[in-house]
């Protein structure tokens, strides 16, 4: 059963990422929602990508989305990791993406499409990185 | 193609010893080297170079500050790069190229490499993007979300890239200046029995890393004539960003096909079409990049490119000879320098001499780099004169 596999990070957020690190240590997650064109988007960025507009709002996503794709990393980019694991690309219901690790199966059970929901994972008392499970039926 | 006025061209290159480790040297030490050798080969005085397009590590000067090159070269330089990307491949060949054309300056020494730096354990994609390092993002990890993604659309299994891997490795396997030589041949069978690094993506079809420098010597073609080597001509080239490098995931409907508009770029440049090319020199950060890179080119349709690839058509034999050298798989990985060694190996294939791996008669080569996982792409495309 595939575990968190960060162990340490020093994370360096920017006034921009901090309220996405604040609500993921509260067990949130949140993403920003444009005012003018109604769409989400991610990674954190001033203006919304799909319109321009600045007019947006951190709001709270439902957690739940599908597995886009995957790579089973045999091999630790660095010693805070723990592999094997997955590295994986997360679609949103909601339309955005993100990256993110798949947790909570066995590796031969990942498989794109499916289903996933968000979980947390809390690697130090001033980190929480958001992970993505198997959706519960 | 009739040239520009103040048409570009590559006059000299070198490329140092390329190795898994260099004992005792540094990167600087291999730049002068490396920017040394070129303008001999060029016949060139570096006292006349006012154009600097290659990385400055330090120590001495101020590391990362192009400038500093002023007491090696001319004082003072008429112009300089930044000194990341711009010294490196066909993006920094581009705008060295555009500067002397625009006659910013006259002769230009572009070039990077690696020592010291990657000795053990995966590169990573770099410090600092936020919500990709914290789950253990690689380069390679995100050309593998491509691949598996398109593997899973197009119903296509890991043999086509086993077998492009194999095909470029074996042609590093008889380049005696590649950093593999002598380490193959390889059958397919042989990369899908290596061990996983980023699965699907196995290690004989990721690129390697190692040590060493490369650069190159540019001028004008009317400056080129009185040189000692055929004047290699920069035709045109073309680029594309989809956002920061490695900072959001690669989705296969965004990525699958691009490059086409720098394709387009490049091609309607040099009035020439991918079918002119003679050479290939296309990245190999991964083979199945490769693949889908015939695919952006045009010769065959999204998720035909296995197909199109298979046989001999990428060897010396096949009527698309690609990484002759051995790329980035087999040849040699030198930080940005490998982007560089593409452009070199076009350039010598260009001006004949390759031996065993001449193209016989080539005219047209074509050099990219960058791709899929990378969310980003610039390609440039030589000529004889």
């Amino acid at each position: 059963m595939l575990e968190p596999p960060l162990t340490a990070y020093a994370l360096k957020p920017t006034p921009l990422t901090q309220p996405f690190w604040d609500a993921a240590r509260e067990r949130r997650l949140v993403v920003q929602h444009c005012r003018t064109c109604s769409k989400k988007f991610f990674r954190p960025e001033i203006a919304c990508p799909h319109c321009r507009a600045r007019d947006w709002e951190w709001v709270e996503s439902t957690g739940k989305g599908t597995l886009y794709s995957f790579a089973v990393m045999h091999r630790a980019p660095s010693p805070a990791f723990k592999a094997p694991f997955i590295f994986a690309a997360i679609e949103m219901d909601e339309g955005w993406v993100l990256f993110s690790n798949l947790i909570g199966l066995e590796i031969e059970e990942a498989e794109i499409g499916m289903e996933v929901e968000v979980c947390f994972h809390a690697v130090s008392d001033e980190l929480t990185v958001p992970l993505f499970r198997p959706a519960r039926r | 193609m009739k040239p520009r006025p103040r048409q570009a061209a590559i006059v000299g290159l070198y490329v140092t010893k390329q190795a898994r480790r260099l004992e005792g040297r540094t990167e600087l030490d291999l730049l002068m080297e490396a920017a040394d050798g070129a303008l001999a080969d060029a016949a060139l005085d570096a006292r006349d170079v006012d154009g600097a397009a290659i990385a400055w590590p330090g120590p001495g000067g101020v590391p990362n500050e192009v400038g500093s090159w002023a007491s090696y070269f001319k004082t003072p330089l008429a112009f300089t790069s930044e000194h990341w990307s711009d010294c490196a491949g066909a993006r920094g060949i581009l705008k060295a190229a555009a500067a002397i054309e625009a006659g910013l300056c006259d002769i230009v020494v572009l070039g990077s490499g690696t020592a010291g730096q990657f000795t053990s354990g995966s590169v990573g994609v770099g410090d600092g993007i936020e919500f990709a390092d914290v789950y253990g993002s690689t380069a390679m990890a995100q050309f593998a979300l491509v691949m598996r993604r398109y593997m899973h659309e197009y119903g296509v299994g890991p043999e086509p890239f086993a077998h492009v891997a194999a095909t470029i490795r074996n042609h590093g396997h008889v380049n005696p200046e590649a950093v593999m030589y002598g380490a193959g041949p390889y059958t397919a069978a042989d990369v899908l029995a290596s061990p996983l690094i980023a699965a699907p993506l196995h290690r004989l079809e990721c690129a390697l890393v190692a040590e060493g420098a490369c650069a190159i010597v540019l001028t004008t073609l009317e400056r080129a004539r009185d040189l000692p080597h055929a004047p290699v001509l920069v035709l045109g080239g073309g680029m594309e960003f989809h956002g920061a490098a490695y900072a959001n995931p690669p989705l296969l409907r965004e990525m699958g096909m691009m490059g086409q508009e720098a394709v387009k770029r490049t091609f309607s440049a040099a009035g020439a079409t991918p079918r002119d090319v003679d050479v290939f020199c296309l990245y190999d950060a991964v083979a199945f990049e490769v693949v889908r890179q015939f695919e952006m080119l045009g010769f065959c349709r999204p998720g035909e490119g296995g197909a199109f690839t298979a046989g001999d058509r990428l060897t010396l034999q096949g009527d698309c000879p690609t990484n002759l050298d051995g790329g980035i798989l087999s040849h040699s990985w030198i930080g940005t320098g490998q982007l560089t060694l593409k452009a070199i190996e076009c350039a010598r294939q260009l001006r004949g001499g390759c031996g065993a791996r001449q193209v016989e008669g080539a005219e047209l080569a074509l050099a990219t780099n960058a791709g899929a996982g990378a969310r980003h792409i610039e390609m440039a495309l030589f000529g004889r004169a």
